[in-house]
């Protein structure tokens, strides 16, 4: 296993899509246990592969207090069906911040598991919004993307300030 | 996605009390939610030091919130918009802690403020801060009372003139004290269970355990605490030595005139306390309690805890064909659904969820749950139709209805407790007999 390094808004790589998986192997196992691992690191409850620079769709996910209940979106698809609803998210590539962003309450995922098997589920609450903010990830969108142009400017001037400065430090 | 924000949470739980109050009386009175179950999901959130005062601002803020929004509108120079509510319920909290909480004048008026910063209104400071200070100085040169007598005589009550308007024209001489009784906070009533215990002997633990409490006047198993206590300091209540329920309530079982091996259905029994009454007095009846599915889990649990056997149904009652053996009942005991205007001191959300029309609709319900029980009942059986509403629409009126269309029912007089006799039943009103408010009829099968 192996903590991976998560990319940092505004890195442009963040900005990538995502190409879908097509071979279900022990290299793909070998990324969803990375990439849980360093989602736990973090600790966050959610990550899309392009966080870690991999142009892969997959996004692992634990909701849970207790970190026992991960889980795996090979390929997700999502079908918005109905409400909004309003959360205060944060990003592990946008340290730090954390805004009210508007989504919808209630879809349909439709993903793989690990192994390729297709599952769908309906879901609400916070489960919709992590993995609606996943697959933005995966097409190259960021949740700040939602705010102001004042609030983006903002945060990108705060995150690049504070990349200086650990870059000053380290040297 | 990074974890929710821990910063917020702490946020959170120091959230204003007073905010979280205004955002329940919103709930409650623009939304129309039930106040029991909007405060049970915002106390899960709140630190248990805390509940009492959310109770009640919340509680009280239902109360008095007619004539409170009185005062505030003639305080305001122009009413709050529409899209800032929250401001106008934090003034109703803020004109509440003022004129009913033993609470320093400036510490009510900072903490509505403070409550406007959590609520990101801090534009609303100064009008808030305002209003109140109007509100202080004009209570300490008394201006306030003559404002006081500019105030609509529904607001005086803290009623909506619809609900003032109807309780007036149906019981004129007694008003007043319906009104008046129905703002109180109700006494705490419990029902001894006589499988368990006796009503002398309960009397003796609360007493050896300083709890001050006196017998019921009319209920033979009643008992009235002095201050009322939560459920879990009630001595052996989760023994199932006693439940609680209102004197008037507790009152049916003697109208059922109850005798051993009877079948009885407790054809609206959720929550279960009058089917468990029932039981009590009579343990050898057979028992049939029937509610809508997600209604009947409360009756189970109350049977469980007092030790007592029923045949709990969940199913619509028109829907007998799914659930009666096709054997007709001796008694059934019809505590139907309705307005619930006798026992507004107990659930104050009541005035502000009823509307015009509302007991109309009600009575056509509940003459349609009549019609269904009817023929499960036997010959020479008795029915005993009871409601906690005050509305003649929903209690003689719906009986009238029913014994035109029946020439098999007959009206026996209700004459083992104390109230109005009226047409067909009795009733008993808040603050005029003891309990809450009441209506019962009996019906016999010829």
């Amino acid at each position: 296993m192996a903590f991976l390094d998560i990319l940092v808004y505004p890195d442009k790589r963040l900005r990538q899509r995502a190409e879908p998986v097509t071979v279900f192997d022990a290299e793909l196992e070998k990324l969803v246990q990375d990439m849980a691992e360093t989602m736990y690191a973090a600790p966050g409850i959610g990550l899309a592969a392009i966080q870690v620079n991999v142009l892969k769709r997959v996004v692992v996910m634990d909701l849970s207090e207790e970190k026992n209940d991960l889980k795996v979106f090979i390929n997700p698809e999502i079908t918005p069906l109905e409400g909004t609803q309003e959360f205060e998210e944060g990003c592990l590539s946008v340290p730090g911040v954390f805004a009210s962003v508007e989504r919808v309450e209630r879809v349909r995922i439709n993903a793989m598991d690990v192994k390729g098997n297709p599952f769908e589920l309906e879901t609400d609450g916070l489960l919709s919004v992590c993995i609606q903010h996943e697959v933005d990830h995966l097409n190259g969108k960021v949740f700040v993307d939602y705010l102001s142009r004042m609030k983006q400017d903002r945060v990108r001037k705060k995150l690049l300030k504070e990349q200086k400065e650990s870059a000053s430090q380290a040297a | 996605m990074a974890k929710p924000n821990p910063e917020k949470d702490r946020k959170r739980t120091s959230t204003s009390i007073q905010l979280v109050a205004a955002r329940v009386l919103r709930d409650v009175i623009d939304q129309g939610r039930s106040l029991d179950r909007t405060l049970e999901a915002e106390t899960a959130r709140l630190d248990l030091s805390l509940r009492p005062v959310l109770m009640e601002l919340a509680y009280g803020g239902c109360r008095k919130y007619y004539f409170l929004d009185g005062f505030l509108s003639k305080l305001l120079s122009k009413p709050i918009r529409r899209k800032d509510r929250m401001v106008h319920f934090l003034l109703v909290v803020g004109l509440y802690q003022l004129a009913y909480m033993r609470m320093p004048d400036h510490a009510a008026v900072d903490e509505t403020v403070k409550a406007l910063a959590a609520s990101k209104q801090s534009w609303a400071r100064g009008l808030v801060n305002g209003v109140l200070r109007a509100y202080l100085r004009q209570r300490d040169d008394h201006s306030l009372d003559k404002l006081e007598l500019e105030l609509p005589a529904s607001a005086l009550v803290s009623f909506p003139p619809f609900l003032f308007d109807a309780i007036y024209t149906c019981w004129p001489e007694y008003a007043d004290s319906i009104l008046k009784t129905s703002n109180h906070k109700p006494p705490m009533t419990l029902r001894v269970n006589q499988q368990k215990t006796t009503r002398l002997d309960y009397l003796a633990l609360l007493a050896a355990r300083s709890i001050d409490a006196n017998p019921t006047a009319e209920s033979t198993v009643g008992v009235i605490l002095d201050n009322p206590v939560s459920v879990d300091r009630v001595p052996m209540f989760a023994e199932g030595w006693v439940s609680v329920q209102d004197e008037s309530a507790q009152l049916c079982t003697e109208e059922m005139i109850l005798a051993p091996g009877q079948r009885v259905l407790d054809a609206c029994a959720a929550p279960g306390g009058k089917t468990c009454a029932v039981l009590e007095a009579e343990p050898s009846v057979k028992l049939t309690a029937v509610d809508l599915p997600e209604r009947v889990e409360t009756i189970r649990q109350n049977l469980a805890r007092l030790g007592l056997q029923a045949e709990v149904r969940d199913s619509g009652l028109g829907e007998y064909a799914d659930w009666w053996d096709g054997k007709h009942y001796d008694r059934i005991l019809m505590d139907v659904p309705c307005s619930g205007t006798g026992v507004i001191r107990r659930h104050p959300d009541i005035r502000h969820r009823r509307q015009q029309g509302d007991f109309e609709r009600f009575s056509a319900q509940q003459l349609d749950l009549l019609e269904d029980a009817w023929p499960m009942l036997a010959k020479s059986g008795m029915l005993l139709y009871v409601t906690c509403s005050i509305m003649p629409a929903e209690n003689d009126e719906v009986i009238r209805q029913f014994i035109g269309r029946h020439s098999d029912a007959s009206v026996q007089q209700v004459d083992t407790m104390v109230g109005i006799n009226t047409e067909y039943g009795l009733q008993r009103l808040p603050g005029v007999h003891s309990g809450d408010g009441f209506y019962y009829c009996r019906l016999n099968k010829l």
